[in-house]
Order: structure tokens, then C-alpha cells, then sequence
């Protein structure tokens, strides 16, 4: 069974005065098997963020259907959309996201507080992951005191410590300049490496191509996708560099 | 840049910012206004035909220097605060390439026309309610009223002045902060990083003590006449204290919170400790204010209400009869039973003419010197010097024939017994005492002055000495005075009560025998002729208490309704983070709602809390204005508090519902 299955997914704006709609999505379908690292692409306005915010059950779509693990997201109650949220999702976005008033340590702590875990063994998740992301000196720090891909990785370790099913990235990289990108995008190879499902929109090739899989998207649509098999992360970027060419994307940047 | 410009893009950033500005402009218009009508009132020809009217005018005179002092301070606070709230719109103008002189420039019109329309709206409300004010004080003074309308010219141009040279220094403090700030200054000043909150131990401790001393000094004055000047050093410590122990001791208190693994990791607890102890550390500063402000409205409201409500009483005290006579004599003899009912007969004999007719005849005599308690015995002030002027007692002797009429008892005292009456605590309570040099056993020590209506408008305090005979003390040869009080009710009404005593007055100076019944002075009052004198004095000070009470709500509200929004353009974003997070829209409002409270509420209880421990030295001055009543002034406190916390609460539901619109 795929991780992450969606189907004709619709999503239609409706300008302020209702003279005009936009159709932002239109049949938009793919699935994510478990253990993938897919990069979705697109230039601005072609639809991903509506696509995201759809996967990540903050914007709920016109029509068609999401099933994580095969359950149905429409089907969820209002109520419990945090707290699904919480237990299956791991957010990761463009500009960290992180509380000025939270320690990096309490920030990452904040969505295993929410669901009323233990201090203990909230410190015995905690110990690991910062481990694993080389912020383990910084953890008692506040966010105006690190640095961007430093505030990036806290944030990727507040997406992990719950154990999400699937992690949602949007433009992590978008901030950073480009050796804090190049670390966090190898940060994202090992945690992938190590079984993490993770979902990454980015208009960056360079970020893309340390995925296992490419959805480019345009108008609304799935337009093409590219496998990376068994290819070096150069010969993919190369790969993914004329597919946008093809596209006739200009905005891609390296 | 074309001049006519400036006008225009001034009126244009108020409007585009009148979030901020109108609330700012409606407070310059309750201020105005309420300075005109204090201004003009101390003129009004009510007060000014007042006999009492010199009382009066003093106290609304201190009262708009009060005023005037506060207003400037506080719109100058105000103002500041809009600048900064605006750094980054002036430097997109300098980006723009507006230089610094024409910012000013713009700023210069915006002030010309909050201060415009401020007076104009200003002085029309308070021309316009002016009347409703001099009505309110007429009443409350019991006096009758005039129904002229009319405008007070010269005090119309006193508030022109002197808003205009408030306004001048308001503009003069934008033009110091924007020149002082270079233009990237400027567009970053609303993000520049934000430390988290330390809690200085040092200033914590520090506010702790400084509230310590206060409460300490009002717990421990006992003494009327050393309130006076210990309340303001009291007064001085608890503002030190709230503000240090607000600003720091807030933000420690949170950093122990969650030093506290288990108490602070928790669902409810995580978000709100950690917010707080940031809006503590920025807002420290404004909840000290409201609450110095609301204590200062708690204490004038209860103290002002109190006195007023006592009025009846204090004047009833102070006078026990309508009519009240006092004479002083040069010895002991003449205090005699023989001597004095023969001066109650010349009292009789003249109502008798005039067809008075006489009755509750109050008739002591008593002995008045004045000595001091070493600690150990009651030494004459004649012989020595006391160290403070507390320890002084004014000395009243009497017999305890008087003292038996007077109360309805029957005490039978021996020839070395005395009662005392008094409220100094350190004397003892009986025994063995030596009192100017004789040793005499008390016999018991209560609370009971009131009886002698002079006792009660002593400066010191009165301890009443009750003895077998009057005559056999050994007094000393100075200070000593010999009194004698006739006081009685008659059947005569208010009016006639005040021509009686005149008459009797003149009686007694010009056609009674003098020499031959020993008066070397003589005095007679009536109680209506004070009454006037009383309320001008108390409806005066509770006018006042309203008038600054509604000055300094007023104040307390628009530094919450600023609160309220600067703290919901800060906790916009992090809103949208909590949400994306994984904290559901709930959860957000619930720990939101909580951290308001605490924020609202906790000035309201530090200035109740201060109001509790004021109550005892605030008690101990109302007894210089004759109100001995703590149960009168404890209740008007409670009321107070509750109507204050009422509207306390009005104005926090009001404004929160400002910060949720901001927020969501």
C-alpha cells in the first residue's frame, strides 16, 4: 500500500468578488511510496503551495481525494486535525517557523508537550535527533542567537521528534545561503537514508536532485516526473536542469 | 517638495494610523476638557461667595497642578510610544527620498492638527459640561445652586497655554527621536533581535524590599502626625517596589516556573510561561503603571468617599451640640461647681429673654496640658523636651463627676486612681504610673475621647485623664489651661441656631462679668455655622478624588487599549506558527485567554494588595480630619474595589476583543 495517496485532487479560488475563479489545482494525482524522497517543483503560482497546504490538511480541497496510510483526510473531524497533524505530519518550511520566546530545545520539545508526553522521555527523544542534526551544543540557545541553517535544523528536529509517517518540506533551503543549504540537504539524504518518507516542494534543482524522485508541476498538473534510480546527484541535477528547460521554466535557480 | 504637501500627508498618516491616533486624540480631549472645568471652577461665583470658598480653591488648585504635571508626563509617555510604533514608516520615507527635515516637516502638521482639533473638541466639551461639574460640586457641598451659563475666558487661555507648550514638547521629543536615528535604524527598529528575558535577582530581591519597607512603615505608624510625612516615604516605596518587582521580579518568577521540569513541560503551562515571561520583561514597565494608577484611584476614591460619608459624623464629633461654649479661666478655683453654674445660669437667663428654649445640656470642665511618655511615666512638657514630636500627648483632665455624666457610668474612683481615655497604645493598660510627678494607679485605659467634642480637634494625641478631684493634681506652673464647655440643643432652627450663638457670643464679650466669674477668654460656635466649613472642606476632596480618578482611569485605559495592540501585532506571526505546528485554533485561544488574564489581572491585585496594606496609615491621617471611623473607611473601600474591578473588567473585555481582531 502507498504511503501517500492522491487523487484528482481539485483545489478552485474564488476571487474576493466572485467574478472570477482559479482553478490552482486541477486532477492532480500521484502516490508516495514509504521510504521516498520526492521533490516536488514548479515555478511560483503553479500550484504548489496550494498542493502542500492540501497534503497537510490546512486547505481543503475542492474536489478529490488524500489518503495517508489509507485514511482519508476529508474524512477527519475539525477537531482532531491538529492533533492528526501532530502525530503523522513533520512541517519543515522556508523561513524556520521557530518561537523567539521557546529555547531551541523547547521548540523542539513544543509538539511532544502538546501531545502531553513526560519530560523524561521527551529528553530521551530529544538526545538522539539533536545528535543526529549536530545541535546538540546549541539546545539551550534561543533562535535569535543562531544561525539560519542552524534555526533550519531545529526546525527539522522538530519535525522528526514526533516520528512522523511523512515529512512535509516547503523550500527548506529557500533561506539559507548555499553551504547551509548543501548541509541541510545532506542532512535530509541521511534521514531519508535512514527510512524517513519525506515530501519537499522547492523550486531549486540543486535541492531536487538529492531526491529519489522529481513531480514537476505547471497550471495546476502533474506534468512530468523523473526517477533518479541509480544516477549521481550531478547526472540527476542535469537531468532535472532540461526537464525545466523543456518546460520552459526560466525561474529555476541553481 | 511643494509645501501645500505637508498638510496633506500629515492629515493622511493619521488617518492611515488612527488605530493608534484616535484613542490618542480622545484622551487630549477628556484631559482638556477636565482641566478647563477644574480651571474654571476654582472661578465660579458659587465657590467664590462660598464662606468655606478658601478651602475649596485650594484643593482644586492643587488639584489642576496635579493634573497638569500628571497629563504632561503621561501624554508624553503616550507619544513616545506612537513614534516608535512608526520608526519603520518614517524610514520607508527616508527611503523614498524624503530627507529628515521633511519628515519633520509632516510631523511638525501632525502635531499642529492633534493639537487643533484636541483643543478645539477639548474646550467645547468642557465649556459644554462645565455646568454639569459646577452642579455635581454645588451638591456635593451643599450649597445652593446658580443657573448662569457661561465661558470662563481667562481659563480658556490658561488651557490654550498650557496645552500648547504640551503639545511644543511632545514635538520637540519626536524631533529628538527621529533625528537621533539613522534611516536602516529606522526601518529595523520594529525587528531588531529579541533576547530572551533574564531576571535580574538583584532588582527582584530589591522591589521586594522596597515593598516590604512601605507596607512596614504604614503597619507600624500609630501615630496621626508622623502619617503625614512617613505616607509619602511610604508611598515613594511601594512605587520603587511595584515597578521593580513588576519589571524583574515578573520575569524571575516565570524563569522558576520553568526551572521546574515537571511543572513547566505540561500542555497548559509550556506556551503561557514561556509568552509570559516575555510579555513581563516588555511590559513590566506598562502594568506598573496601571497599577500605581489604579491604586492611586483606589486610595482617592475610598479615602475622598470616606471622608465625606464621615462628614455628619466628624462635625457631630467636633461639635457635640447646636450650640457650643467655651471658656478659659486662669486657676483651678474658678472651675469650680460654684463658678460654672453660675455661668450656666447667665447661658439660661439670656435664652430665657431671646424665648430659646434650652436642652441636652453637655457641662464639663477640664485641666489641659501637655506632656510626653518617656517610655516609662508622663513627664510636663514644661520640664523637659520630648525626643519626637509623636511622642507629645496633649493632657486633659477631669473629674469623675463629669465623666459619669457625660457617659452614663457610675465610676468611683480614689484619691491616687485615675481612667484613662485615649488611643495611644503605649501606655499601660493599668497598674502603677507616674503622671507629672505623682504616682497613681490606673485603674483601666479605654478608647474613649469622642466623649469630649474638643478632645476630638486636638493636633496631638488627646489622652484624657479621669480623676476623684479635679483640683488635687500637682500641675505644672506653665502650659496649663483651664476650659470650661457649656454645649447645648435648643429648639430653634439652623438659622436661628446661628444668631443665637452670635448673640450669646457678643453676650459674653461685652455685657457679661468677666473678672467677676474669672473668663479670660471666651469663644461660642454653633455647628451649622462649621457645617459649611465641613462640607466645603469634604465635598471638596471627594470632588477632587472623582475628577482625578476619572484623569487617571482615563489614563489606565488607553495604556491598556496600547497594550493590547502592540501585543497583537507582536503575536500575530507567532500565532500562524503555533497553528502550523500542530496547535489547534482551541488550544490557541485557551492558553491566549490565560495569559491576558494574568497580564490584566495582576495589576489589579498588586494594587488592591497595596490598598490592603495602606488601609492602616491612611486610617491613622483620616483621624487629623476627625474621622475616626475605620469601619466607614474600610467599607468605602470595599466598594471601590468593586466598582473599580467592575469597570476594570468592562475596559479588559472591550479592548481584548481589539487584540483578537488583530490576532486572527
Amino acid at each position: 500500500m502507498s504511503l501517500l495517496d492522491v487523487r484528482d485532487l481539485k483545489k478552485t479560488y474564488t476571487t474576493r468578488f466572485g467574478a472570477n475563479q482559479v482553478q490552482a489545482l486541477k486532477e492532480v494525482s500521484f502516490s508516495v511510496e514509504p521510504g521516498e524522497f520526492i521533490a516536488i517543483m514548479g515555478e511560483s503560482g503553479s500550484g504548489k503551495t496550494t498542493l502542500l497546504n492540501a497534503l497537510a490538511a490546512l486547505d481543503k480541497p475542492s474536489d478529490g481525494k488524500i489518503y495517508l496510510e489509507g485514511q482519508d483526510l476529508s474524512g477527519i473531524k475539525d477537531k482532531d486535525l491538529s492533533k492528526f497533524r501532530r502525530n503523522n505530519l513533520g512541517f519543515v518550511f522556508q523561513d524556520f517557523n521557530l518561537l523567539d520566546t521557546f529555547s531551541i530545545e523547547d521548540n523542539i520539545l513544543l509538539p511532544l508537550v502538546l501531545s502531553g508526553m513526560d519530560y523524561v522521555p521527551m529528553r530521551q527523544r530529544l538526545l538522539p535527533v539533536a545528535e543526529k542534526l549536530g545541535i546538540t551544543d546549541i539546545l539551550k540557545k534561543y533562535p535569535y542567537e543562531v544561525s539560519g541553517g542552524q534555526k533550519q535544523r531545529a526546525a527539522v528536529a522538530r519535525a522528526l521528534i514526533t516520528g512522523p509517517k511523512l515529512i512535509l518540506a516547503d523550500e527548506p533551503t529557500g533561506a539559507l545561503d548555499s553551504k547551509s543549504s548543501d548541509e541541510l540537504l545532506s542532512l535530509f539524504e541521511a534521514i531519508n537514508a535512514s527510512g524517513q518518507t519525506i515530501l519537499m516542494v522547492t523550486h531549486s534543482a540543486k535541492a531536487a536532485s538529492k531526491a529519489s524522485r522529481v513531480l514537476f508541476i505547471k497550471d495546476g498538473k502533474i506534468y512530468h516526473q523523473i526517477y533518479r534510480g541509480g544516477d549521481s546527484s550531478a547526472a540527476f541535477y542535469k537531468k532535472i536542469s532540461d526537464t525545466l528547460i523543456l518546460l520552459g521554466t526560466q525561474e529555476h535557480e541553481v | 517638495m511643494k509645501f501645500s504637501y505637508y498638510p496633506k500627508l500629515a492629515l493622511d498618516s493619521i488617518r492611515k494610523n488612527r488605530q493608534l491616533y484616535y484613542p490618542f486624540i480622545l484622551t487630549c480631549i477628556v484631559m482638556i476638557a477636565v482641566f478647563y472645568i477644574l480651571s474654571a471652577l476654582q472661578q465660579s461665583e458659587a465657590l467664590t461667595e462660598l464662606p468655606g470658598n478658601g478651602t475649596i480653591t485650594i484643593i482644586l488648585s492643587i488639584g489642576l497642578w496635579v493634573m497638569l504635571f500628571f497629563t504632561t508626563i503621561f501624554l508624553f509617555y503616550t507619544n513616545s510610544f506612537l513614534i516608535r510604533r512608526r520608526k519603520k514608516e518614517f524610514g520607508l520615507y527616508a527611503v523614498l527620498g524624503m530627507g529628515r527635515a521633511n519628515i519633520l516637516a509632516v510631523l511638525f502638521f501632525e502635531v499642529l492638527f492633534i493639537a487643533a482639533v484636541s483643543l478645539a473638541l477639548g474646550l467645547t466639551t468642557g465649556i459644554l459640561l462645565f455646568k454639569a461639574a459646577e452642579l455635581g460640586l454645588d451638591h456635593l457641598l451643599e450649597i445652593p445652586v446658580n443657573y448662569d451659563y457661561g465661558i470662563n475666558l481667562s481659563s480658556a487661555l490658561f488651557t490654550v497655554i498650557s496645552f500648547s507648550a504640551i503639545f511644543l514638547l511632545l514635538y520637540l521629543n519626536v524631533l529628538f527621536q527621529v533625528r537621533l536615528s539613522t534611516i536602516s535604524n529606522l526601518l529595523l527598529s520594529e525587528q531588531a533581535g529579541e533576547r530572551p528575558p533574564k531576571g535580574n535577582w538583584v532588582l527582584g530581591l530589591l522591589g521586594i524590599l522596597f515593598l516590604g519597607v512601605g507596607y512596614y512603615i504604614s503597619l507600624t505608624t500609630s501615630d496621626p502626625i508622623s502619617a503625614i510625612g512617613l505616607f509619602f516615604v511610604a508611598v515613594i516605596f511601594v512605587i520603587a517596589g511595584t515597578y521593580l518587582l513588576l519589571i524583574s521580579g515578573s520575569v524571575l518568577f516565570c524563569r522558576l516556573l520553568q526551572k521546574n521540569k515537571g511543572y513547566y513541560y505540561k500542555t497548559n503551562h509550556f506556551i503561557s510561561v514561556s509568552s509570559l515571561a516575555y510579555r513581563m520583561k516588555r511590559n513590566g514597565a506598562g502594568l506598573a503603571s496601571i497599577c500605581i494608577l489604579s491604586t492611586m484611584v483606589l486610595v482617592m476614591l475610598s479615602t475622598t468617599f470616606c471622608l465625606y460619608r464621615g462628614a455628619e459624623q466628624s462635625l457631630n464629633q467636633r461639635y457635640p451640640r447646636q450650640i457650643n461654649l467655651s471658656l478659659d479661666f486662669s486657676s483651678t478655683y474658678d472651675l469650680s461647681g460654684e463658678n460654672t453654674d453660675r455661668i450656666d445660669g447667665v447661658v439660661k437667663d439670656l435664652a430665657r429673654k431671646n424665648g430659646v428654649e434650652i436642652k441636652n445640656t453637655m457641662r464639663y470642665t477640664e485641666i489641659l496640658t501637655t506632656g510626653f511618655f518617656d517610655g516609662a511615666r508622663i513627664v510636663s512638657a514644661s520640664a523637659a523636651d520630648a525626643p519626637t514630636v509623636d511622642d507629645y500627648y496633649d493632657l486633659i483632665f477631669t473629674s469623675q463627676s463629669d465623666y459619669n455624666r457625660l457617659s452614663g457610668e457610675d465610676l468611683s474612683l480614689g484619691p491616687d486612681q485615675v481612667l484613662l481615655l485615649t488611643r495611644s497604645k503605649s501606655l499601660p493598660e493599668s497598674g502603677s504610673f507616674e503622671i507629672l510627678g505623682k504616682t497613681v494607679e490606673i485603674v483601666s485605659k479605654k478608647n474613649g475621647q469622642t466623649l469630649f467634642g474638643e478632645a476630638s480637634a486636638r493636633m496631638l494625641t488627646p489622652v484624657i485623664v479621669v480623676v476623684d478631684d479635679l483640683t488635687s493634681f500637682p500641675y505644672p506652673e506653665q502650659y496649663v489651661y483651664y476650659h470650661y464647655y457649656d454645649d447645648f440643643d435648643t429648639n430653634l432652627s439652623p438659622s436661628d441656631q446661628m444668631a443665637f450663638s452670635d448673640t450669646l457670643n457678643r453676650y459674653f464679650d461685652e455685657t457679661v462679668d468677666r473678672a467677676g466669674l474669672g473668663i479670660t477668654y471666651s469663644y461660642v460656635e454653633s455647628r451649622e455655622q462649621n457645617r459649611v466649613d465641613f462640607y466645603a472642606l469634604y465635598g471638596g476632596l471627594l470632588y477632587l478624588g472623582l475628577i482625578l480618578s476619572v484623569v487617571f482611569t482615563f489614563a489606565t485605559v488607553l495604556i491598556i487599549y496600547y497594550k493590547q495592540i502592540c501585543e497583537g501585532f507582536e503575536d500575530k506571526p507567532r500565532f500562524s506558527i503555533m497553528q502550523k505546528v500542530g496547535l489547534t485554533d482551541t488550544e490557541i485561544k485557551k492558553s491566549v485567554n490565560s495569559q491576558l488574564l494574568t497580564v490584566f489581572f495582576v495589576p489589579l491585585l498588586f494594587a488592591v494588595i497595596n490598598l490592603i496594606f495602606a488601609f492602616p496609615i491612611i486610617d491613622k491621617l483620616l483621624v487629623l480630619f476627625n474621622n475616626d471611623n475605620s469601619v466607614t473607611f474600610a467599607w468605602s473601600m470595599v466598594i471601590c474595589v468593586l466598582v473599580f474591578s467592575l469597570f476594570y473588567t468592562i475596559v479588559y473585555k472591550i479592548t481584548s476583543g481589539t487584540y483578537y481582531k488583530i490576532v486572527s
